[in-house]
């Protein structure tokens, strides 16, 4: 029971925190200039995104879309313990 | 065996333990370039290969050639599965590095412009004995491991995704290539791990410096190679190979084994020593076969002396004339001057 209740919690916490990155990268996107958002592009293993694509690949819950929340996810850390 | 014949063997392994000792300050052990092969497929169409890393491999392959290496570059169609597989077999290299898609248990080659996988579970063991350094995706998380156990010396690679921002991709290259750089310089790997690491740490902090864009989209993607950049085996295994160099006008000495028939004049199992004089000096064999005392250490090569070709005078030495040693500058390659010199005047400020 205990146990059931714990793993709902995290999933749940797992999921507003997904959430909250997406929010943040779509407000990126948006405040990006029109070229910005289709040019340039990160290079992945044998996939190409634009900023645009990565949003609509995080918001699918694709394999490359979690990749590149839990990048901007551990980044956002890294800032905070550099103090940035 | 008499006590004059005791005598007799007391006093030459004496003489020919001191000899060892002369010879071995003559030494010069030096880690030297060697043999590198670099893979780097450039499949058309594939923005990482296109873009990023087929450049990348060509900036280490300049660097391996002005580092003296002997270098055998696999790039684009070249590098098959076959073609990877008979170099390995015929180069022998010190170092394998490649560039490239990378999938949990195999690094991609190329063939007829299509992928093909170069390395994997299944010939990894062709790397036995020597370091290879890859960037690509995943393939530390898998074939690190069984490339380990294979006897593979030391594995850097990347244990997930390896990405780049275009626009930026001289900055990830950089990056990408310091922990290959490091290796070419006769680093440890613990050395070339802790310098790429760095080099992404850096990269990761001008981005963010930079501000806009690159801290928003692009540092993220340098913190996350930084991050699954991963070194596994050994951590102070050297690309390099380790030569003995002689002194021009100074000997070389190569202590051999002999055993068995060959060494008819041997005890079985008892090394037979011989000290080869390559530089102008005599070339001298002597057998001390039956009489060594146990300390004497049974080494196996290497006879190698880079510093220029052989002189074959027979005549036994009796006195090395280490203040007559001349050395010839243009015989030492360019890398080894100082510290050739540096040990000359060591000898001769003991003497």
């Amino acid at each position: 029971m205990a146990e059931d209740k714990y793993t709902r919690r995290t999933e749940e916490d797992r999921e507003a925190l997904n959430q909250l990155e997406i929010r943040q990268l779509e407000h990126l996107v948006a405040a990006l200039p029109p070229e910005k958002r289709r040019e340039p592009t990160l290079v992945i293993g044998n996939r190409t995104f634009t900023p645009e694509q990565l949003l609509q690949e995080a918001k699918e819950g694709s394999e490359y879309g979690k990749l590149y929340l839990k990048m901007r996810s551990n980044s956002r850390l890294e800032r905070l313990k550099r103090g940035r | 065996m008499t006590p004059k014949k005791e005598g007799d063997v007391i006093n030459i392994s004496q003489s020919l333990q001191e000899r060892l000792e002369v010879l071995e300050r003559l030494w010069l052990p030096l880690e030297v370039p060697g043999k590198v092969i670099v893979i780097r497929p450039r499949v058309p169409g594939d923005d990482y290969t296109e873009i990023g890393s087929n450049n990348w491999a060509g900036d280490v392959k300049q660097k391996a050639l002005a580092e003296a290496w002997q270098v055998t570059d696999l790039s684009a169609n070249d590098a098959t599965r076959e073609n990877i597989e008979t170099h390995i077999g015929n180069v022998s290299p010190h170092l394998v590095i490649h560039y490239d898609h990378g999938s949990p248990l195999t690094l991609w080659g190329q063939e007829d412009d299509d992928l093909e996988a170069g390395i994997d579970e299944n010939n990894i063991n062709l790397v036995a004995g020597r370091i290879l350094s890859t960037v690509s995706c995943y393939s530390a998380s898998g074939l690190g491991p069984v490339a380990i156990a294979a006897g593979v010396t030391s594995y850097l690679g990347y244990t997930e995704p390896h990405g780049f921002w275009t626009g930026y991709e001289d900055a990830f290259g950089s990056a990408s290539n310091m922990a290959n750089y490091a290796l070419l310089e006769c680093k440890t790997t613990q050395e070339a791990f802790d310098l790429g690491w760095a080099a992404y740490d850096q990269l990761y902090d001008q981005l963010l410096a930079e501000g806009g864009f690159a801290a928003d989209f692009v540092a993220p993607t340098a913190l996350h190679d930084r991050d699954c950049f991963t070194l596994l085996g050994s951590a102070t295994a050297v690309a390099c190979p380790r030569n003995l160099l002689c002194i021009p006008g100074g000997p070389d000495m190569v202590v051999h084994c002999l055993v068995g028939p060959d060494a008819a004049h041997c005890l079985p199992g008892n090394p037979d020593m011989m000290i080869h004089c390559k530089m102008g000096l005599p070339d001298s064999e002597l057998p001390i076969c039956g009489a060594l005392p146990e300390n004497v250490v049974c080494r196996k090569g290497p006879d190698m002396c880079l510093a220029g070709p052989p002189l074959r005078i027979r005549e036994v030495i009796e006195d090395y004339p280490i203040d007559l040693l001349m050395v010839d500058l243009d015989k030492i390659p360019r890398n080894m001057r100082k510290a050739m010199m540096n040990m000359l005047d060591e000898i001769k400020r003991e003497r």
